[in-house]
């Protein structure tokens, strides 16, 4: 076949994993927003899943982008890590 | 520091929906890049971590083109974009070829070595985690002395290469270190690559939990303690002029050393080695 004559094989929307994602199973620990006024904007640039936004508005978690890695409570005041899982625990 | 924030972009051309690790300081490197590198960006990505995380098939977290290269030759992948980019008069678009140490240093240097001699206008970023970690996190010529690996359990005996080094012999336009824990620094770096004619290079540490044996949330820390201790200096050579970007505070190396479990055998004279040759460099006695 000549090439001209390959079919297009169709590619992804950019940027169409950031719809998909739901890293909620992947959390041990979620971050909650404490103290929004506390919380430093560099976060933002220290978040490796861009999961947590800082405006005039205050601080925000999207909690389907977010692992639970817990670098922004550990790099700003006002954020805090709790477990995702509180139920009965050594069931096993 | 001083980021403006409020003039940051908003746009997340990479990063959200990623899948790498948790806590992964490659995808830190990549979206602090890409806020200044912005939407007239074509990305180049060798076999590696980043070409992983990135997506795949139809389902990508880059929202700017990017294409994944064979482990030899991104540098020479883009040096050919960047010709397609001219023959059509397009002149406002960055062209990155983006590789891991093993991409960059090791496997893909020849093409690394020949784009920068020919000046071709192109920025090459090496992300080093100091380890081949897409494959299970094996030493390579990025990884420093002592560091223990998957394939060798009693440390590193031999030096890391100097890549700055060698990069900066080659007489390009910009050579720069970064570091995910300095955003400024590293997204000033950037801008200033971004406006050159030529060849740049720009060489970001970027811990990967996983091989350093650190916890994921420590990955911004242990980057900055490396910084702070002296041993990964910021600066750059602007058209050959050399500057110090970044004073650290010389905290000691054992602190930066002792929170890794690559180091976990470290003995008290090799960490005196360690921070006798870092005084040495600064000057500051033996
Ligand atoms: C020619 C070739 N050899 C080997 C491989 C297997 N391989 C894929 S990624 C990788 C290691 C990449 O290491 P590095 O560049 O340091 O990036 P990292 O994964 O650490 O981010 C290897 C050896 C390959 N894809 N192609
Ligand atoms: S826990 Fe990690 S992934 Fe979640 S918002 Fe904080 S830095 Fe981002």
């Amino acid at each position: 076949m000549a090439v001209k004559n390959l079919p297009i094989v169709p590619s992804g929307d950019p940027g169409a994993l950031v719809e998909a994602a739901n890293y909620a199973t992947w959390r041990i620990f979620r971050p909650v927003i404490t103290e929004s006024a506390k919380v430093n904007p560099i976060v933002t640039l220290y978040c490796p899943d861009g999961a947590i936004t800082v405006d005039e508005s205050g601080a925000e978690v999207n909690y389907k982008l977010c692992k639970g890695c817990g670098i922004c409570a550990k790099e700003s005041e006002g954020i805090q890590m709790v477990p995702e899982y509180t139920g009965p625990k050594g069931v096993f | 520091m001083t980021i403006d924030f409020k003039n940051l972009p908003k746009q997340e051309l990479f990063g959200q929906g990623n899948v790498g690790c948790k806590g992964c300081g490659a995808a830190i490197a990549g979206r602090q890049a890409m806020k200044v590198l912005g939407e007239r960006t074509i990305i180049t990505i060798p076999a590696s971590c980043m070409a992983t995380l990135g997506g795949n098939n139809t389902k990508t977290t880059w929202k700017t083109p990017f294409y994944h290269t064979l482990f030899e030759c991104a540098p020479a992948i883009s040096s050919g974009v960047r010709a397609a980019l001219e023959i059509q008069g397009i002149k406002d678009v960055n062209v990155v070829s983006w590789g891991g140490d093993a991409g960059s240093a090791d496997i893909g240097f020849q093409s690394l070595t020949g784009a920068a001699e020919r000046q071709e206008h192109i920025i090459h970023v090496l992300y080093d985690n100091e380890m081949y970690m897409n494959t299970g996190g094996q030493t390579g010529s990025q990884t420093p002395l002592y560091a223990i690996t998957s394939n060798g359990a009693l440390g590193k005996k031999v030096h890391k290469k100097n890549m700055l080094a060698i990069m900066e012999a080659h007489g390009i336009d910009y050579v720069a270190s970064a570091n995910i824990a300095y955003p400024e620094d590293l997204m000033n770096k950037f801008k200033k690559a971004a406006s050159k004619k030529g060849f740049s290079y720009i060489h970001i540490l970027a811990p990967c939990h996983r091989g350093w044996g650190i916890k994921p949330e420590e990955t911004i820390e242990v980057a900055r303690k490396a910084v702070e201790c002296g041993m990964w200096e910021l600066f750059e050579v602007d058209e050959g002029k050399r500057t110090r970007t970044y004073e650290p505070s010389f905290i000691p190396v054992a602190d930066y050393l002792k929170a890794q479990g690559r180091f976990k055998n470290l003995t008290a004279e090799q960490t005196a080695e360690l921070q006798k040759s870092v005084n040495k460099y600064y000057g500051k006695g033996e």
